[in-house]
């Protein structure tokens, strides 16, 4: 089996970025040989870890340069059977404890729960201050259908780096 | 009272909602840089066509359709168009039974299960349509 590197990036996510990655990835499946199923799962978890990233990188002071500790860091790789989705980035820590608690909550959840969460979310009408719907990680989880692995590393006084790893299974389709 | 038009690029989706013919329609990918800014002129022209034609009862259309025909729809946008939707249906109090028509590409089982999940949220029925 093969494993390979499909995407690589490393720096500030603006919302152009995304578009960026989006049409480096749509260049990549041709060649890389991912069947148009799974392309369309890998798609809508990167734009979902992208976005999520773009809103929460929240350590760097406005306007300077983050040190290479600070900068979110972004990659698609294949490993064996399966497509590995890795995101990390910083988080300041008064966010940390009701983040765990949902990726902790959505990691006990089925498909039929995680379709019942999703219903209570987005029938409630709210949106975060900085635009999000709570619906991102949810559709995550459903699109996976595995488990999602996370670890918060110390940086500083003030910030963890969030690391999150997303697992897609290869399909034939 | 105009129609509402909005053109589509390469992240948001083209929205066309008539105010003649009650058809709305919204096309492509909704991924906008400013969700909340995209989506809340729809939510205004729909509360205006609320009260100038539905409410007040001069609107001459006989009912309601929304097409919608994307290929993609982040998270938030989701949010958005659900409340659309909880907008749309309320007219139901007028007597009025929209018409939800939400066309996917066959091989993305991924954008049905989206328009699944919103008429299971809002406990109403979607035709669900290839778009080819």
């Amino acid at each position: 089996m093969e494993n390979f590197t499909i995407l690589d990036h490393s720096g500030i996510i603006h919302y152009e970025t995304i578009g960026e990655l989006i049409h480096t990835f749509k260049d990549q499946i041709h060649l890389k040989g991912i069947q148009t199923g799974t392309y369309k799962k890998i798609l809508l978890v990167m734009i979902e870890s992208l976005e999520n990233i773009m809103k929460h990188s929240e350590c760097c002071p406005p306007g300077q340069n983050p040190a290479s500790t600070y900068m979110p860091v972004f990659s698609i790789r294949k490993d064996v059977s399966q497509f590995i989705i890795a995101s990390s980035n910083p988080v300041k820590k008064q966010s940390i404890p009701a983040f765990k608690d949902r990726l902790e909550y959505l990691n006990t959840l089925d498909q039929q729960g995680l379709k019942d969460f999703y219903k209570k979310t987005i029938t409630n009408g709210l949106f975060t201050n900085r635009g999000g719907a709570g619906l991102g990680l949810i559709e995550i989880a459903k699109i996976s259908g595995k488990k999602i692995t996370y670890e918060f590393s110390p940086l500083d006084d003030h910030c963890d780096r969030f690391n999150m790893i997303i697992t897609i299974d290869e399909t034939s389709n | 009272m105009l129609p509402f038009y909005s053109g589509s690029s390469d992240f948001s989706p083209r929205a066309e909602f008539s105010n003649t013919t009650g058809l709305f329609e919204l096309a492509g990918v909704s991924r906008p840089e400013n969700v909340s800014a995209f989506y809340s002129q729809l939510i205004d022209w729909l509360k205006i066509f609320e009260q100038e034609c539905v409410h007040s009862g001069t609107w001459p259309g006989n009912g309601i359709t929304v097409n919608f025909k994307l290929t993609y729809c982040n998270s938030a946008s989701s949010k958005y168009i659900f409340q659309i939707l909880e907008i749309i249906l309320s007219w139901k109090r007028y007597g009025i039974q929209p018409v939800i028509n939400w066309y996917y590409d066959e091989s993305d089982d991924k954008m049905k299960d989206d328009g699944q999940d919103l008429a299971d949220a809002l406990e109403y029925n979607f035709n669900y349509l290839s778009l080819s």
